[in-house]
């Protein structure tokens, strides 16, 4: 860590003592998505009992009827009730878009950086269905390279939020090196306070560096392989895929990224549903 | 130019492993083709090896619970991820890679990383993960490229509700209920772990008992074990269909209308060659009526010069089979004569509990000789056995009426080791005899050979005992 507080900014430095104090508002972790983590790696949890936990939430019902009603999800017919979303779409798939909507409400706080928060949202829910989709190819766990996938850049939103009250006008190029610096950390953070995974903490913890993640090295590999399909704006073509480390390591032949790559356009229509 | 070897090996399983060290040995050049990072084959990365480490798991928590409840302490909870077991396997497999590698590198084999596809029959172009091609050429060739789940059409296997034995080790937390679908070993195997792990396990098959190629003594015995920890064994059951309903169960469903639902299914109903993308037709191969490759006994295809070992030949389709299919393919390139196969080869299934088997079961001996007899000996009536509290093994010798030894089977703790004391006295063409003249160390299983020994000598005509007359 020496080495790094030599490069960094003086932002940097600040947003990393702020972490290190505790002088963060580190967002309070919705009921609906404890609910989820708590049982994404344990056994199932109740159905009724987790349809009973959503309805408490009136935000969160509404927007979930949103989402199903969507083209995306919804059938022939209007889905008018919770029971009905669940018995149409499954529950695993209402997890998911609970899980989804619940954090986003919470760490998604009012700020100067909002479009960059909106943007780091927007790679975090996209990366999470890029890795379901690799892993499923993979022989991974579905279930979690998705819940990595959506968590592994959860400290970015701290780090805008705790920047924001710094200062209000942070050049681009700041911002950037800030996140660069703080985003790992604030990650880390987070998973403490809100008790995540294992799985997630070790996303966060390697993220950029699957070879150096030990037994974890597949699913850093996944995570930071559907990161980089995420970050560009346009769907990439198979070659620039099969030149990233990460596809050689999880040893994706050419015809298997292409095939992965026809997940595209589902994916697109997913993610313009969530967002 | 492209690089030329006297022999290429397409595959790094237990076959071609084997296979390629006999030819380095025998002074070849030998290169070997594995598409997978790691060597090793589906056995070390995602059969054999992991769903035996995750046996060994589930064995050892079981034992420790034992032991907790008779001091009257808290057991250990069930609900463990499968993750955590799953991370202490990648040590395992990790050592395995490590050690095989070593291995071939020692022997100077080249391992070549990337897809094979016969270009004619002396010629294999190799794709690299990267897309670059090449083309290497060899003299000879081992087709030991494994077999691939079979994925029948009424079953909507999608790795997240229906799994495979490719990808069941990959779930991230024990399910309260799974329905196994077949009743082979794969599938015998994990159905009798998951129970053991608390999951309430479903086995389904199409035929009346599970593992039907073993004598009925050892089906019964697993049958009787995996009911007593919870597992339901519904037999002559065809499936229609097995899909994830939507909300949050997979329903399997039979064909006379009945549906089961269970949070996940494994669907484990067999194995196919592994050959698609190797383009056997261009060398001059193709597959026969079961989808497979057909070989002499020394492993040569209807192509001279191109060999076949391992799951692609078809059963038994054991680790063991495999490897000396392989070193009896090396030779036959090598031209060194290795003699018949041995007709004894032992069939070990590490399901809880432990099953093998060598030689005849009774039935098969009941229809060759009328007059054979089959001797047990109860684990918990052996001293060893007694002292571990063992509560599912025994041992079964069937012996001819003329007091030969023609089988050996064996349920229970080390069972696939004690098996071999039968198949080497079945090599010598033995008599019971054999077992009940020797001294074995005390107390141990292999004591049990002695007492089933002496069960069945006790029933043979007396023209057979002579003055001995054995009493059981």
């Amino acid at each position: 860590m020496a080495e790094l507080a030599k490069d960094v900014s003086g932002l940097s430095l600040s947003v990393q003592q702020a972490l290190d104090n505790g002088d963060v508002d580190v967002p309070l972790l919705p009921s609906v998505a404890a609910e989820v983590l708590s049982s994404s790696l344990d056994d199932r949890s109740n159905a009724t009992r987790f349809a009973e936990l959503i309805q408490q939430d009136q935000s969160m019902t509404s927007h979930l009827m949103r989402v199903v009603n969507s083209p995306v999800f919804r059938g022939a017919s209007e889905i008018v009730a919770l029971q009905q979303a669940i018995a149409r779409l499954g529950m695993e798939r209402i997890r998911e878009i609970a899980l989804t909507v619940s954090l986003k409400a919470s760490v998604l706080q009012p700020g100067p950086y909002d479009d960059l928060m909106s943007r780091s949202w927007y790679v975090a829910l996209r990366s999470a269905l890029w890795a379901r989709e690799i892993s499923r190819l993979t022989r991974k766990n579905v279930e979690v390279a998705y819940l990595c996938g959506l968590l592994h850049n959860i400290g970015e939103p701290l780090v805008l939020n705790c920047l924001g009250k710094m200062t209000e006008s942070a050049s681009p190029d700041e911002v950037a090196q800030v996140l660069r610096n703080c985003s790992r950390q604030a990650g880390l953070l987070l998973v403490q306070e809100w008790a995540l995974p294992s799985a997630v903490d070790l996303a966060i913890r390697f993220r950029g560096e699957f070879e150096s993640a030990a037994n974890a090295k597949d699913l850093v590999a996944i995570v930071d392989l559907a990161r980089f399909i995420s970050c560009l704006k346009e769907l990439p073509i198979c070659e620039q895929v099969v030149d990233q480390a990460e596809t050689q390591h999880l040893n994706l032949y050419p015809d298997e990224v292409d095939a992965l790559l026809e997940q595209g356009e589902n994916i697109a229509t997913t993610l313009e549903t969530l967002t | 130019m492209s690089e030329v070897y006297d022999t290429i090996v397409i595959g790094s399983g237990p076959a071609g492993q084997k296979a390629a060290v006999q030819l380095a040995k025998g002074g070849q050049r030998v290169a070997m083709v594995e598409r997978a990072r790691q060597i090793g084959g589906e056995c070390v990365h995602r059969g054999t090896i992991p769903s035996k480490a995750l046996r060994e798991k589930a064995v050892e928590r079981n034992r420790i619970n034992e032991r907790l409840r008779e001091m009257n302490r808290e057991t250990v909870n069930r609900s463990i991820s499968v993750a955590e077991l799953i991370g202490e396997m990648s040590d395992v497999v990790d050592a395995h890679d490590k050690y095989m590698t070593e291995q071939l590198l020692r022997n100077r084999i080249e391992i070549c990383h990337g897809r094979g596809s016969f270009v004619d029959a002396h010629q294999l172009e190799l794709l690299s993960n990267t897309g670059r091609k090449k083309v290497i050429r060899a003299n000879n060739f081992i087709i030991a490229t494994g077999s691939r789940p079979r994925k029948p059409d009424n079953v909507a296997v999608d790795h997240e509700h229906v799994y495979d034995s490719d990808s069941i080790l990959t779930l991230a937390y024990l399910p309260q209920s799974m329905v196994v679908l077949g009743g082979g070993v794969i599938a015998c195997e994990y159905a009798s772990i998951f129970a053991m792990l608390g999951v309430k396990v479903t086995l389904i098959d199409r035929y009346p008992q599970p593992l039907g190629f073993l004598d009925h003594d050892l089906t019964s015995c697993f049958v009787s074990a995996f009911e007593r920890r919870g597992g339901i064994f519904l037999g002559e059951v065809d499936v229609a269909d097995c899909a994830f309903d939507g909300v949050s169960q997979v329903e399997t469903r039979f064909a006379d209308g009945t549906v089961l639902k269970a949070d996940k299914v494994l669907c484990a109903q067999g194995r196919i060659a592994d050959l698609d993308a190797l383009g056997i037709t261009n060398a001059g191969l193709s597959l026969n009526e079961r989808q497979l490759l057909s070989v002499d006994t020394e492993g040569q295809t209807a192509v001279p010069h191109i060999y076949a070992a391992g799951d692609v030949i078809g059963p038994p389709s054991l680790a063991s089979a495999s490897m000396e299919q392989g070193r009896r393919a090396a030779c036959g390139i090598l031209g060194i004569d290795v003699g018949v196969l041995g007709q004894y080869m032992p069939t070990g299934i590490y399901s809880i509990p432990e099953l093998a088997s060598v030689g005849l079961t009774e039935k098969q001996a009941k229809d060759q000789d009328p007059d054979s007899v089959v001797g047990f000996a109860d684990f918990s009536e052996i001293a060893r056995g007694h002292i571990a509290g063992a509560k599912d093994g025994m041992l079964k010798l069937v012996v001819g009426g003329d007091g030969k030894l023609l089988g050996a089977h064996v349920v229970g703790v080390n069972s696939t080791d004690l098996v071999h004391i039968g198949q080497m006295a079945l090599l010598q063409g033995a008599s019971v005899e054999l077992f009940i003249d020797n001294v074995f160390n005390f107390p141990t299983y292999a004591e049990s050979y002695r007492v089933a020994a002496i069960s069945a000598a006790a029933q043979l005509p007396e023209r057979v005992q002579g003055r001995r007359s054995y009493v059981a």
